[in-house]
């Protein structure tokens, strides 16, 4: 068993260590500059070698706790209150100057959503990695650049001396990806954030970047957080799912109990949402749109668009409670499952 | 990288002619030079005589001709004045135009530069709001007033430094600050947006997701993308070298390429003008050309492009 409200009694993968998560968020609480909160006290957790997908429609937070994890967020947000744990250790303090008490890169690394715009124009796709081999490994020029093409070759870009020498407008958006998770390598970090790095890309592109990444995770044994509105993706490559809805975690369960039977309305409504070829029913998009966070509505934030809403949805705000092997914030689930 | 080069050089040698060209004949165009040159009320035989001791008398295109094909081989013609080759005019006062304006430059980029990335750096704070207050200030204060100003504090009033001449190294300091010191506050202004914007690219917050201290970030990954319109800015101030020498050389008595034209003008001496406008147009197309050449060096994406990678 996990300890924590982000866990969950699925069986975990093999070689995943769930008694000492990689990475903890303890209860993120995050503003913006007006006082209007974006994060209302999100937890997780993630194991080495494990895959967590975080899903949810643009403007739930789900970046924004990347983000947090990162300790980078963005002008004008700030961090109100939680906890980051990177290996046990709490990084409370960091922010935006302060480059997270050496961790970021080291520890945990960031795989963009726009690759190409993530690597500097001027310089070439050898120096971006010759730099972060440098800085974390302390290698010196030679084993550097020796380091560097053996990462290219990792990540498929071969012959390695070749796209070392190339600038990154020189390459396409499938490959500038290869190489921004390769530059994620450089500091061997056991924890990648990625922040819809395949949304960019074409579906070969990026079905050939899902399984370097998914390679990645069981060779090296890294924890991932892979951050995505395409549910699709999440089958392919997530152990777990987390399912974000304005700023809260909704629901947690392993992938397949997820897709098997999803608890909670927001995620029956993105499921439905999904064309299907097997089941041939009609997409029934989720009425409405993400409220903005200086209008949350009262009680359950989804109750507006919810498909089956109680009266107690309208003034009480459901918690993460364990249903079924996972999580779920919903009064109608919990009726269901003590019924 | 070659082509590209060869391409710039052949671009600006055509300008270079079109621009003197267009030059030569808009002297001349229905003008009586004789006229001109000489005393108004000089007689009808006087002025034939000096058109036919000086040409003037043969068609535009004749004279075009001789004047060009002399050109090519160092003969600008004579000035009306003192009968010297008029490139003498510009072998005499092109080094101290060139003394004035390259310290000038120096100070301009030394002062302006690092004024601009403090304030891009620091933006929003107290320091970049001095900075942007000063460079305003001297943005809008004309070099003539700035060059007075700083003549009757430094030379008139507290009798530190001559007022004018060329003589010594203290002669140079006044003109070459008022110089360094109008064009700084454009150049601050340019470097600190440049600045602002590449510090604004998905690239730096990728750099600093890496693990790149904030001095790296700056440094490593900012300053190489911000320095392509930087230096835009600057070769386009190499070219506008020429109407700050004009105005400052004739504030501090400084005997360069800006007061001859001046004097050219006013004394109706056509081929001491002829000449300047040539070396004026070399300056200023040269200096588009050193841009151009820049460009390729500081940007990949100019270098290669067309290249083979990819």
């Amino acid at each position: 068993m996990t300890s924590g409200r982000g866990g969950g009694a699925a069986p975990a993968p093999a070689g995943v260590d769930i008694l000492h998560p990689a990475l903890e968020l303890d209860d993120l609480r995050v503003a913006n500059a007006e006082g209007q909160a974006l994060l209302h006290g999100v937890s997780l957790q993630l194991a080495r070698g494990e895959v967590l997908g975080l899903v949810g429609e643009s403007g739930c937070g789900k970046s924004i706790t990347g983000a947090t994890a990162m300790g980078m967020l963005p002008p004008g947000l700030a961090l109100r209150g939680g906890n980051v744990r990177i290996a046990g250790e709490s990084l409370t303090a960091f922010n935006e100057t302060a480059p997270a008490n050496g961790m970021r890169g080291r520890h945990i690394a960031l795989i963009p959503q726009d690759a190409t715009a993530s690597l500097n124009p001027t310089r070439t796709i050898g120096w971006h990695l010759v730099d972060g081999l440098r800085r974390h490994r302390g290698l010196d020029a030679r084993e550097a650049g020796r380091a560097s093409r053996q990462l290219l070759s990792e990540v498929g870009l071969t012959p390695p001396e070749r796209w070392a020498r190339a600038y990154p407008h020189q390459l396409s958006g499938g490959m500038n990806q290869r190489v921004a998770i390769a530059r994620a390598l450089t500091g061997n970090p056991d924890i990648l954030i990625a922040d819809e790095p395949t949304t960019a890309l074409d579906v070969t592109m990026q079905a050939q970047v899902l399984e370097l990444l998914t390679n990645l995770v069981q060779s090296a044994g890294l924890a991932l957080l892979f951050i995505t509105h395409d549910l699709g993706v999440v089958a392919q490559i997530a152990d777990r799912v987390a399912v974000m809805y304005c700023g809260r975690i909704v629901e947690t369960a392993a992938v397949a109990a997820f897709f098997h039977r999803p608890r909670h309305p927001y995620s029956e409504g993105l499921l439905a949402s999904i064309p299907s070829l097997d089941r041939r029913q009609d997409v029934a998009p989720l009425p409405g749109t993400v409220p903005s966070p200086g209008a949350l509505p009262d009680g359950c934030a989804f109750h507006p668009r919810c498909s089956r809403p109680l009266p107690v949805c309208l003034g009480n705000r459901p918690h993460l409670n364990t249903a079924g092997g996972g999580l779920v914030a919903c009064h109608a689930a919990m009726e269901l499952a003590s019924a | 990288m070659t082509g590209y080069f060869l391409r710039r050089t052949l671009r600006a040698v055509i300008t270079l002619w079109v621009a003197v060209t267009f030059f030569f004949f808009l002297l001349r165009v229905d003008v009586n030079i004789g006229l001109l040159a000489l005393n108004m009320n000089a007689s009808q035989e006087a002025i034939d005589s000096f058109n036919t001791r000086w040409g003037f008398d043969k068609s535009l295109l004749d004279q075009y001709w001789l004047w060009i094909t002399g050109a090519l081989q160092g003969d600008f013609g004579y000035s009306f004045r003192d009968a010297r080759p008029a490139a003498d005019w510009v072998a005499e006062r092109l080094p101290k135009t060139l003394e004035l304006s390259l310290a000038g430059f120096a100070l301009m980029i030394v002062i302006g530069v690092p004024a601009g990335l403090a304030a891009a750096i620091r933006n929003g704070t107290a320091t970049d709001r001095t900075i942007m207050s000063l460079a305003a200030a001297g943005y809008s204060l004309p070099s003539f007033v700035l060059g007075l100003a700083l003549m009757y504090t430094f030379a008139v009033y507290l009798q530190l430094l001559p007022s004018t001449g060329s003589t010594s190294f203290a002669h140079l300091i006044l003109p070459a600050a008022t110089y360094g010191l109008t064009g700084s506050a454009g150049i601050a202004r340019f470097t600190r947006a440049a600045m602002l914007e590449v510090l604004g690219k998905p690239y730096i917050a990728a750099a600093r997701a890496s693990g790149a201290p904030p001095a790296a970030v700056v440094l490593r990954h900012a300053v190489p993308n911000a320095a392509i319109p930087v230096v835009t800015m600057l070769g386009f101030s190499v070219g506008q070298l020429v109407g700050h020498a004009v105005i400052v050389e004739t504030v501090f008595a400084w005997p360069g390429l800006g007061q001859a034209l001046i004097s050219a003008v006013a004394n109706r001496d056509l081929a001491v003008v002829q000449v300047l406008v040539v070396v004026f147009a070399t300056f200023m197309i040269g200096a588009n050309l050193l841009v151009d050449i820049l460009y390729g060096v500081l940007d990949p994406r100019i270098r290669t492009a067309g290249g083979a990678n990819g």
